[in-house]
């Protein structure tokens, strides 16, 4: 078995774990066991080292500084400011309390450098199909959401996993579930009997509860009705609770699976033919209904084999996945090394997603070109020093970006555009510029290009920059 | 506010297409349509507002704006849309009301890409309405495909404009270009074909990313005597379930960034504007109730927005169904009674010059499709 070729397959291209490992199982098997390792360049062109616990943010810290950050900033509102005073000591406020930059860098240099690359690389899988991009204060989160529930989850089941992403207080804002609150509700019925029924405003909040079937379970194939969504926001109305009017509450509540009764929706739901209880057990009867369904298994399976194996590959072997999936109960651990398995096995390619490329190629080369831990922030044209953050925004694949709840897609169509191709051809030109490669490139490309005729067209290319951003961009490197 | 869009991940983005093909030209008028894609669901009732129905104003309390611009005593317009409240002035736009795409499932997704194919079932294509029409006009003819957004694809040239800021980075050069290019086959060759010519061609182009200059540099493009025909802009964030705001918020800032979008491309185009159409689409309209959380949710029927120099006249094109609980569609959203597929044919009639027919069976594979050109362009 080549082990080479199966790292350069799924993105991990010289990862000093596959090195020495005698067997694709053996590396699963060790991968998957052990935890990840944080490292990162403490400023460009240091010398790698672990990531700092002090720039580690847990989620309560996150919610303390959430909550801090806001009673600043009603003071400065309410503060005898000037226009322009009120508006820098707002941002000043902002950028104190916020560890999103940071997170950022930490997920940067991590996929570079941390040890355990598979289990990352298959995170990143899960972290786009429970998409949570920016709104509100989820920048603030969503590195929690990646690493406790992503990474921690990725040896456990999909149940499991199912649960953790949707009462994640990122997922809760992200999809609005915050504002969800259920028309029978004590809360509702409060309201009603303060204000008078027609000028109460709350009510259910369908947009956790759509996508919850359509993206993140059992898909369109499913056929579910507008009810079946309206009572799954009604199993979910209560969780998310967070909130006081337009930001984070101060009001002591467990952050860890948000719940307020007061919220919930009394008496049982049927979803899709299944009843589910009512209270806060209920979200977790519907989760694992879901999570067992046929046609999530069905549904899933096909995009994750899309994912690392291609999409013809999938339309044929989806099966395979969806049989072993009943058979373990939705062991997370058996389908992924299935998927690693059926990704060497099939020949068909598969596009690297732009982060997943500038991770690869930065090991390949060993060039880089990110500002370090000691210099977040430090975005500097002259030093030649990028911003972790600015490059995977401007690769278009930031994962704390505001997008759809579809996340970034697998279809090359969506991702060969002049505007992805020039980024990548100025990554790659800075990475030598400025990236101080640690290979040459002739060597990279006797090592990692197999087919005989680029290879060769790639070593007549004289001027060796263009033969480095040529490599990099090379079909082969792109599309593995 | 933070905008969104590069392409699928990013804000907004301009895709410009439809470049003549000097000689080969079938079309009967030199017209140029734009399409501005509201992404997310626009809320057509608030957008234009039916302030003289009386459902109107009790369904959703919290939402209602104050100041609204008069169109006539039944139908209001967002404050927000101050230019294109003067383009109505001066007859050279118009709104179609309570109209959408046969789509009544409310999947953003699904939705999405029914406004792209123009088809009836989601994921059932691999071109697009606009990318078909351009084939049947023959604007535009090179046969290069690429990327780009799923309504153009067919066969044709496509810009995508969305600069980069890569700091530090160098512009690739035309010997890289050459050196992918002997490498790439496929789509990828393609791209770095038109990366190729656009490094020759746009070395000027300003480095805007927002709606509204990509919009101005859209129509300065469009201007010129061999510029593209067709651009579409994307504009997101209408998917206002939470705090949609009033005459202030989320809803209106948006508005707002389709007003300015309007008024660039006029400022843009100069004297084309009088050969352009500009119109709005969007997945689907929102509910007439607000929720629990002074937003609304997925609907039906929405609103659409069209203006250029080849309408005549202003007016608002509805069949109204009313908002009482039984005229609404599953007694939740505002009713489409005009089909989208109808508008986006009168279009491509007023600006290619093709024939409804011909539309009908070629673009929307539907011969059913009701003629509604003299409503809007007459």
């Amino acid at each position: 078995m080549n082990l080479s070729r199966i790292s350069k397959r799924i993105g991990l291209g010289d990862t000093e774990e596959f090195y020495g490992q005698s067997s694709l199982e053996s590396l699963i098997k060790n991968s998957l066991d052990t935890p990840v390792l944080f490292k990162a360049l403490p400023s460009l062109h240091g010398t790698l080292d672990i990531w700092p616990s002090e720039k580690e943010f847990n989620l309560n810290q996150r919610i303390k500084r959430l909550v801090k950050r806001r009673t600043q900033s009603d003071a400065i509102d309410n503060g005898n400011l000037s226009d322009q005073e009120r508006e820098i000591a707002r941002e000043l406020n902002k950028e104190k309390f916020s560890v999103d930059k940071i997170d950022q860098y930490r997920f940067f240099h991590a996929g570079q450098y941390a040890t355990n690359q598979v289990k990352l690389r298959l995170s990143y899988f899960w972290l786009n199909h429970f998409t949570v991009g920016e709104k509100e204060v989820t920048p603030q989160l969503i590195s929690n959401y990646w690493e406790t529930v992503m990474l921690n989850g990725i040896d456990g089941t999909f149940s499991d996993l199912l649960y953790n992403a949707i009462t994640h207080p990122a997922m809760l804002t992200y999809l609005d579930n915050i504002y969800n609150i259920g028309p029978n509700s004590p809360e509702a019925r409060k309201c009603k009997s303060r204000a008078g029924a027609s000028s109460c405003v709350v009510g259910l909040n369908d947009n956790l509860g759509r996508e919850l079937l359509e993206l993140h379970t059992v898909s369109p194939a499913a056929a579910y009705s507008e009810k079946d969504i309206t009572n799954c926001a009604k199993v979910l109305a209560g969780w998310g609770n967070i909130f006081d009017k337009n930001s984070w509450s101060s009001k002591p509540v467990d952050f860890h699976r948000p719940w307020d009764n007061n919220h919930s929706e009394p008496g049982r739901k049927m979803v899709l033919g299944k009843e589910i209880p009512t209270g806060r057990k209920g979200l977790r009867v519907l989760t694992d209904f879901l999570a067992s369904h046929p046609d999530t298994k069905r549904f899933i399976s096909k995009k994750i084999i899309t994912h690392f194996c291609g999409g013809k590959y999938a339309e044929d072997h989806s099966e395979e996945l969806v049989d072993l999936w009943t058979k373990t109960n939705g062991e997370l651990r058996a389908i992924h090394s299935k998927v690693m398995e059926m990704s060497i096995i099939s020949n068909e390619k598969v596009f690297l997603w732009p982060t997943t490329w500038c991770f690869q190629v930065s090991r390949l080369t060993g060039a880089n070109i990110a500002s370090g831990f000691n210099e977040i922030g430090e975005d500097n044209m002259r030093s030649h020093i990028v911003d972790p953050s600015r490059i995977m925004f401007e690769m278009g694949h930031n994962f704390w970006s505001e997008r759809q709840p579809n996340g970034f897609s697998d279809m090359k169509d969506d991702w060969i555009s002049t505007e992805h191709i020039d980024r990548r051809i100025r990554y790659a030109g800075l990475l030598y510029d400025y990236g101080r490669p640690k290979k040459s490139i002739n060597n990279i490309i006797m090592q990692h290009i197999e087919t005989p005729i680029l290879k060769n067209k790639l070593l007549s290319i004289t001027n060796e920059r263009t033969r480095f951003i040529a490599t990099l961009c090379s079909p082969e490197i792109m599309e593995v | 506010m933070i905008r969104r869009n590069f392409l699928k991940a990013l804000p907004s983005s301009l895709f410009l297409t439809g470049f003549p093909n000097l000689g080969h030209t079938k079309t009967n008028k030199d017209g140029r349509l734009i399409v501005i894609n509201l992404e997310g669901g626009m809320d057509g009732l608030c957008a234009v507002p039916p302030i003289g129905d009386k459902a109107f104003r009790s369904a959703r309390s919290d939402l209602l704006v104050n100041n609204n611009l008069s169109l006539n005593p039944f139908f209001g317009l967002h404050p927000s849309f101050k230019s294109f409240g003067e383009m109505l002035a001066n007859d050279e736009a118009t709104i179609i009301h309570a109209t959408a795409f046969p789509y009544t499932k409310r999947s953003h997704f699904e939705g999405q890409n029914i406004v792209e194919t123009g088809l009836l079932t989601p994921f059932s294509s691999k071109s697009g309405w606009l990318g078909r029409a351009m084939e049947l006009a023959g604007v535009g003819g090179r046969s290069l495909s690429l990327d780009t957004p799923l309504i153009v694809r067919g066969n044709m040239v496509v810009e995508t404009f969305y600069p980069s800021n890569m700091r530090g980075s160098a512009v690739p050069n035309i010997e890289i270009l050459d050196a992918l290019k002997s490498i790439y086959d496929g789509d990828a060759l393609e791209t770095a074909e038109v990366l190729k010519q656009q490094l020759a061609a746009s070395r000027n182009a300003p480095r805007v990313r927002d709606p509204e200059g990509l919009a101005t540099f859209a129509g300065k493009k469009m201007q010129e005597p061999y510029g593209p025909k067709v651009a579409v802009i994307n504009v997101n964030q209408f998917d206002t379930h939470a705090n949609q705001g009033t005459e202030v918020g989320l809803q209106s800032e948006q508005l707002e960034v389709v007003d300015n979008v309007f008024s660039a491309l006029k400022a843009g185009l100069g004297k084309m504007w009088d050969t352009t159409v500009v119109m709005t689409v969007t997945e689907f309209g929102r509910t007439l109730g607000q929720n629990g959380s002074a937003g609304t949710d997925h609907g039906y029927g929405s609103a659409c927005m069209v203006a250029g120099g080849l309408l005549k006249n202003a007016g608002i094109v509805a069949d109204w169904p009313g908002l009482k609980t039984n005229n609404l569609y599953e007694g939740r959203d505002l009713l489409a009674t005009i089909d989208m597929r109808s508008v986006c044919a009168a279009s491509l009639e007023a600006t290619f010059g093709l024939e409804h027919d011909e539309i009908s069976e070629k673009v929307f594979l539907d011969k059913r499709i009701r003629r509604i050109y003299n409503e809007i362009f007459t």
